[in-house]
This record gives C-alpha cells, structure tokens and sequence, in this order.
C-alpha cells in the first residue's frame, strides 16, 4: 500500500470512528443480549426432547462437555471477528481474511437470513397459539393435530401473524444495538426468566412429576458410550447457542474494545446451557404427569410441533391451572423466538450498513426479503422442513469458514492480540489453539460425512424436491455458493471502510454506533 | 425419583448454579468496558 493510500484509509478511518464508541450502553445489556442471542425455541421444544431421547444426564453431560470443547471457543472467534473488524460477516470476512474470502461470509449470512425467514414463520406459529390461549379457543378444538396442520398450511392468518412479526422484529433492529435491541433484550430476557420459574414450580407439583425429572436427570451409562449420543448432543448446541451463525460476529461489532471478550463468551454459552435445563425441568414433567411412560417418550419422538403444539397444547386444560400455564408457556415461546429473530435480522441488514445504507433502510430491505423467503415456508410446512433441514448443514460449513479465519491469521497470534489482552479477566491458554485449529474443524468434518452417509442411505437419495435428500442439499448449496461467488466483487467494492488493524480492537465506528 | 437422577439432578444444579455464580461475580465485581 503507498503512504498516500495509507494516509487515506488512515483519514477514512478517523472520519469514522470520531463520531462512533456507543454501541452497547451497559455490561449487562450485553450479557442479556448474549443470553437472549442464545435462548431460542430451540432450548424450550428442542432441547428437552433430546434429552428424554438420548439418555437424560448421559446426554447433559455430553452436552456440557461439547458446550466446552466446541461453543464457548468458538463464541470467543466470533467475537474475536467482529470486533476487530466492526464490519458485518461479509465484510469480516473481507478485511480478516482478504478479499478472496468474502464470499464465506456472504454464504454465512444467506444461511442466517434463510432461517431467519422461516423462524419469522415458526413466530408466526406461537403467535397464533398465544391468541388462541389468550381467547381460550384452544380448548374448542378437540382435534389438536388438525388444528396445527389449519394454523400451518395455507392459513391467511398465519400470514397475517408472520407480516406482524417480521414488521415487529425488522421495527426493533432497525432502532439499533444500543438504542432499541439491548433495551428490548434487558427487558424481555429477565421476564421469560421469571415465567420460565413459574412454569417449572407449576411442572414439578404436579403429580408424577418425578418420572419427568428422573427422564431429565437419570444417567444412563450404556447412552455415554454411545457416538449417536455426543453427535446429537454436539447438534443440540449448535443450534442452541447459535455459534458458526455469524450472529456473535455481528453483535461484536456493537462492543466496546476494551470489553472482556471471554467472560462475555462463558456467559453466553452457560446461560443458555442452564436456561435449557430449566426448559427441562418445566416441560418434561408436565409430559411425564399426564401420560404414561411409553406415551411421553412416542411425544418426544414427533418432533419440536408435535410436542409443543399438539401434545402440549392438547393437554394445558387437563392440569390446574393449565390455561394460564398455557399463556405463560407460549408467551416465553414468543418472547425467545423474537429475541433470536433479532440477530437474524441484524447479520443481514449489517453488510449493507457496512455499505453506507441507513439502519432503517437497511433493515426494511431485510424486512421485505424476510417476507418473500419466507412466504412458501408460511403457506406450506414441508417447504419450512426443508429450509429447516438445508440450514442445518450449511451452518457447520460457517463453522469451518470461523476456523479458517482464526487459522489463516494465526490462532496463537489471536490468542495474544486480541483474547488475552489487560482487560480480560479469563485467561485463555494454548487450549484454544488446538481446539480451533483441529479438533472443531475435525468435529465438522466427521459431522459431515455421518451426514451424508445417513442421506445415501434414504430412499432416493438424489431427489431433489425431498423435503430431506442429498439432491437437495447439494442443489441449494449450489444455488447458495453462486450467489456467494457473483456477491462477491459488489461486497468487495462497497464495503470501502477498514477498521481492522491487525494489532489491536478499533473503536465502533459511527455507522455502527446506534 | 431414583438415587441415581437424584444425585445427577443435585449435580447438575450445583455445577451450573457455581459456574454461573462465579461468571456473574466476575461481572458485578469487574471495572472493565462492556
């Protein structure tokens, strides 16, 4: 680079940053955005099937132990990213990893507007089901498996709700980190907390309560030996804690530069670990309590709607007090979905920020593309699952784009610069190096390839309108890497501001500063 | 409810309720940027 270029990306930078550094406004509005980041649906519907299926405590502790191995280092690169860059992933990816590599974070960010677009629906869902509480028609219905199959195809009113929720979450982000979304997440994160308590002293008075706890806590030694478990366990908090997403690259950029990124990282991954063992101990006794053992477990196996919006709500006006327990349950269902919504939203509307949009701009685009992605997904459900199905993959590949990235500029160089710096109060030791450089990258491969081979297993495998099948998720991961690739050199020319330094965290640059 | 879920249930409270004691800890009693 000439000094006379230098001398002009040094002008650029200043002109930036002098009117930034707000971002968020208190540690605690980040430890309740990191927590409401993470506690998603998929800690309340998902997480207590999969441990009543996969061996109770053998499956906690699989998962705590790949909470520790896989999430919380890679939380800590994510952070590591956005921070020092204060760009979107697209733009991360450019200026950390170089040009060339723009386009695995334009891919990341596909990924996350894809889920974002039908998690709106899945918001759209709850939303219905907190209305039908709320008028107390929930209990007209004695067919609750028609009454979700009516709520999730060709319903208007399910549209309705959808438009609703993306115009309620697209309206939230586009108020900014500081300004709107830590205030929404310090207010709501505490209250679902609240409800979540009150949900489980509700479960655990009931009668048989116990059996549920014991399906909860009970360690199955012959579930501990077994891969199936550590994989499901390893899926569990990908989903959960919502690493490999770009989500926490993207709220990074809001943080200060002098934040303690590990503790923020250990918060997050912990919180969500235990919010989870709280949506366990609320909802798998209530299962437990109202039918019998063979029953709950054939509930467990329908899947995340089965539970929650034919079982579940089937069974609200069969418990005392059931129907408030019903609001309060599909009112912390609503409130979770929104708060995860939220990062969905901001990794899509920050590369255009990045490209001098407007936040509110950016976010109405985002908003409008929320909408059309997701429409097939709110009129039809096989094409959600498929959606559902396809991002699941992809997301491991923004795992080891993540990894490729700490790699390239040395994860021991990270490590020094950027982890360990005088403020933190964790250490991080040479654990981290290992673990980004191999052992995840190797943990996805694996994932991968058991991936696949179950796929070519399945009955036409090459298919590619199946809601699951090889055929379509190498035809959509076709589809999402050419537009990757053709984003790529627009990205590359828009994003015109460098922030990252190589050595240390720049301040939040004015763009970013709301 | 088995001794064996009892002592995990315990055991899992316990080790969650510590770490996130000590991480908040380390919050409230930390002068740094957020």
């Amino acid at each position: 680079m000439s000094d006379h270029q230098a001398a002009s990306n040094q002008q650029v930078m200043s002109d930036h940053q002098g009117e930034g550094k707000k971002g968020f406004t208190s540690r605690w509005g980040v430890i309740a955005t990191l927590v409401g980041l993470a506690m998603g649906t998929g800690n309340i519907w998902r997480f207590p099937r999969e441990v009543a299926l996969n061996g109770g405590g053998a499956f906690i502790l699989a998962w705590t132990v790949m909470l520790m191995l896989v999430a919380v280092p890679l939380s800590i690169a994510e952070m590591i990213i956005g921070r020092s860059t204060r760009h979107g992933v697209p733009g991360a990816f450019k200026d950390f990893v170089g040009k060339k590599f723009t386009g695995m974070g334009i891919f990341m960010t596909l990924t996350v507007v894809g889920i974002g677009s039908y998690y709106t629906v899945v918001m759209a869902w709850i939303l219905r089901y907190v209305i039908l509480s709320v008028t107390q028609k929930l209990y007209t219905f004695s067919d609750k498996a028609a009454l979700f199959d009516n709520v999730s195809n060709n319903s208007w009113l399910t549209v309705g709700c959808f438009v609703f929720a993306a115009v309620l979450t697209a309206f939230i982000c586009a108020g900014g980190v500081g300004k709107s979304i830590e205030k929404v997440q310090k207010f709501c994160v505490p209250l679902s907390l609240v409800l979540l308590l009150i949900l489980i002293i509700r479960a655990v008075t009931l009668p048989n309560a116990v059996i549920g706890l014991d399906y909860l806590f009970k360690i199955e030694p012959e579930y501990l030996f077994n891969s199936q478990t550590w994989i499901k366990a390893l899926v569990q908090i990908l989903w959960s804690v919502g690493v490999g997403w770009g989500l926490v690259i993207s709220y990074g950029v809001s943080m200060h530069a002098k934040s303690d990124l590990a503790l923020n990282s250990f918060i997050q991954g912990f919180s969500d670990n235990a919010t989870s063992i709280m949506a366990g101990m609320a909802i798998l006794p209530v299962l437990f309590s109202m039918f019998p053992v063979d029953q709950a477990m054939d509930i467990c196996n329908s899947g995340n709607n089965g539970l929650t919006f034919i079982s579940l709500a089937g069974i609200f006006d069969k418990m005392p007090g059931g129907k408030l327990i019903a609001v309060i349950f599909f009112i912390v269902l609503f409130i979770s979905g929104l708060l995860s919504n939220l990062g969905h939203f901001l990794v899509g509307s920050l590369p255009f920020i990045d490209a001098g949009w407007s936040r509110k701009k950016a976010c109405a685009l985002i908003c409008c593309l929320f909408l059309v992605w997701g429409l097939p997904s709110a009129l039809n459900i096989r094409f959600l699952e498929n959606q559902d199905f396809v991002s699941g993959t992809f997301l491991v590949l923004g795992i080891l784009f993540t990894c490729f990235a700490i790699t390239k500029n040395g994860a021991e160089n990270m490590r020094a610069k950027f982890i360990n710096i005088p403020e933190n109060d964790i250490h991080i030791g040479k654990w981290w190096n290992y673990l980004v450089k191999f052992i995840i990258p190797v943990v996805c491969v694996v994932m991968l390839i058991w991936n696949t081979k179950n796929l070519l297993t399945g009955e036409n495998p090459m298919d590619i309108f199946a809601v699951e099948s090889l055929g379509t998720l190498l035809f959509q991961l076709a589809i999402y890497a050419a537009v990757a690739i053709l984003l790529t050199k627009t990205v590359n020319k828009h994003t015109t501001h460098k922030y990252y330094n190589g050595e240390t965290y720049p301040d939040i640059p004015k763009e970013h500063a709301e | 409810m088995s001794l064996n879920g009892t002592v995990s249930m315990i055991g899992m409270i316990v080790f969650y309720g510590a770490v996130m004691f000590f991480l908040l800890r380390k919050v409230v009693k930390s002068d740094n940027e957020f």
